[in-house]
């Protein structure tokens, strides 16, 4: 059987990934119905629904219509990020992050920034970033797990996870920050 | 050394006690929550995010957002409108207007650098976008711009006027009458819903005044065939359809002038409908009755209170509606009035205030035929780009997204004959 590639990018539908089904009405990859096409004074029988997304240029007023694709998770022009709450581990007690865990599904080749931000003693903000690649082209939907290790110290370290555009395509199941916290009484 | 600890980020985990495991696996993330510190919100909950979607409980960069084709007549007429409809004849048409007129993508589908061709119609007002609705396999439009009209596939171009003031476009030299044309346009127990209307007063064949009634839902009379004899706009005009009631007592209007807002925009749910007004909402009942076929019932008439103040958020999608009024983003249900925007209501509430041009929202059910996304995407366009807010129906969160360099109007989902998506050039740079 088959595995189920979950939402991966196939379009149309049985068109390759094992993707599961047929285009609707055309029974499992099979061809378009063939109630369709007819024609009729320039419109056309209809097999796929797109959002119509009209845009206009902020500069310069050039008028176009987008769309949201559906069979990419790689935006070319714009970056991605996503910072989890800033942890108490315990409260105002001084933490040290040394590692950084992430299970990720490859859904395609992809770097992966994670970011570590805290406040030192001093008010400061300390921080530390480290960069890898995830994923490869197979983009065969398997769970991985990748480690970045990198040291920060300082009160409510705070993990962002972030790509550039054209970074690639990212889906991630879980991350993990690791490390130790004092635990002197105050 | 001090003492370990690890943290993780999952669904499965954000539910767990300290040292133990959860008892409830699979909790949708959060989604952003700027509504309380960043230490003492949720693990499930992000104090910000950036072009990541929350997607079956895995966060995954949101989808590319690319050009897929040029607008109609060049690029610098600003797109009005954009929809697809299913003629009588079973067709899928996807029609575009602008102030010149209306387009059609030729073919249904992508098929050249210039896919859009000029199928006629009035000019339109260039200041409004225009409301459309398919009513019987015909596609009506207006936007205040004088006329109404009308295109049912078949025919070479769209009918105005003559679809419900009995004269056919361009009026004649001659023609002394009334043509209406609104901002809303909605159906209900088979009426034609206009409401903010324009309507135009012709003497000698000119326009001799225009008078502009904020308040005024007007209807027309049921039971007109579009296309009598196979003649599409034969039985229209005064002998079949018309707003006006002193030709037909079964069409008719109302002023709402006992409250001092004016409409923002309809929407129909079940057997009803829903009026609404910068500061409160009014519903709209079909009656029964030929003569007063409406009722009409203020939810709350007060000087200030839950109304839409931006028309384009307004968006449904069978019994789910959404609209943004001056406190919160609300959801509409058959019966029910509800906030949604949470933890992510200020953060919405100060973009709106940094909007260049009118924000606008739309429910997408999918962004394929079989990919389903069911949210609320509401665009906010700012000076250097257009920030998004996307509502999950599934998790009740909210994604905020930012698509750099464009103005965002207002977005369709529109039915296409068309596989480009597959190919090697379906995203390009834009």
């Amino acid at each position: 059987m088959t595995q189920l590639v979950r939402d991966l990018p196939t379009y149309p539908p049985g068109g390759g990934g094992g993707g599961g089904g047929g285009k609707p009405g055309g029974g499992s990859g099979g061809t378009v119905s063939t109630f369709v096409p007819f024609s009729e004074n320039g419109g056309f029988a209809a097999t796929a629904f797109v959002m119509f997304v009209p845009v206009q240029a902020s500069t310069g007023g050039g008028g176009y219509i987008s769309t949201f694709s559906p069979v990419s998770y790689d935006d070319a022009n714009d970056a991605s990020s996503y910072s989890y709450r800033q942890e108490d581990i315990i409260p105002n007690r001084v933490p040290t992050v040394r590692r950084i865990a992430i299970t990720y599904r490859n859904i395609g080749l992809a770097t992966l920034t994670v970011t570590v931000t805290a406040i030192n003693d001093a008010g400061a903000t300390v921080s530390a970033a480290q960069t890898q690649q995830i994923g490869d082209t197979t983009a065969d939907s398997t769970l991985r797990t990748i480690f970045y290790d990198l040291v920060v110290t300082g009160f409510r370290p705070q993990l962002t996870i972030s790509r550039a555009a054209s970074g690639g395509p990212i889906s991630i199941i879980r991350a993990s920050m690791i490390g130790e916290v004092e635990d002197v009484s105050l | 050394m001090g003492k370990p600890f690890e943290i993780h980020y999952s669904p499965a985990d954000w539910d767990a006690p300290p040292g133990g495991v959860a008892t409830q696996w699979s909790t949708p993330y959060g989604g952003l929550n700027v509504q309380a510190p960043e230490n003492l919100i949720g693990p499930a909950y992000t104090p910000a995010m950036n072009n990541f979607m929350f997607r079956n409980s895995e966060l995954r960069s949101r989808p590319a957002f690319a050009r897929y084709l040029g607008g109609p007549g060049g690029q610098n007429q600003a797109i009005l409108g954009l929809g697809s409809f299913l003629s009588k004849n079973l067709i899928w048409h996807t029609i575009a207007l602008t102030s010149n007129g209306a387009w059609q993508l030729a073919n249904n589908a992508l098929t050249n650098s210039a896919p859009w061709q000029p199928i006629g119609g009035p000019f339109l007002a260039s200041g409004n976008l225009a409301a459309i609705r398919t009513f019987q396999n015909v596609l009506y439009y207006t936007n205040g711009s004088g006329h109404l009209s009308a295109w049912d596939g078949a025919a070479q171009t769209p009918i105005s006027d003559v679809a419900f003031s009995g004269v056919t476009y361009p009026l004649p030299t001659n023609y002394a009458g009334t043509t209406y044309s609104s901002l809303f346009l909605s159906e209900l127990d088979s009426h034609i819903l206009m409401a903010y209307t324009y309507e135009a007063a012709y003497t000698n064949g000119f326009p001799s005044s225009t008078a502009v009634y904020p308040q005024r839902i007007r209807w027309s009379n049921i039971g007109f065939n579009p296309s009598l004899n196979g003649v599409f706009g034969a039985n229209l005009g005064t002998a079949g359809a018309t707003f006006d009631p002193t030709i037909n007592i079964n069409a008719g209007f109302a002023d709402m002038l006992d409250v001092n807002d004016v409409i923002t925009g309809i929407m129909t749910l079940g057997r009803m409908g829903y009026i609404f007004r910068q500061q409160g909402i009014t519903e709209i009942d079909p009656t029964g009755n030929g003569s007063a076929p409406f009722d009409f019932n203020h939810l709350w008439a007060s000087e200030h209170g839950i109304g839409n103040v931006y028309p384009l958020t307004i968006d449904q999608y069978g019994s789910y509606g959404m609209f943004v009024a001056t406190n919160n983003v609300y959801q509409v249900t058959p019966g029910n009035v509800s906030p949604v925007g949470a933890g992510t209501r200020d953060a919405i509430m100060l973009d709106l205030s940094f909007a260049v041009n009118p924000p606008t929202g739309v429910i997408v059910p999918n962004y394929s035929v079989y990919r389903v996304y069911m949210t609320y995407q509401l665009f906010i366009p700012q000076s250097n780009g257009t920030r998004v807010y996307v509502y999950s129906f599934d998790d009740n969160n909210w994604a905020s997204w930012f698509l750099t360099g464009v103005s965002v109007g207002k977005p369709v989902g529109c039915w296409i004959g068309d596989t480009i998506l597959n190919s090697a050039n379906a995203v390009v740079t834009r």
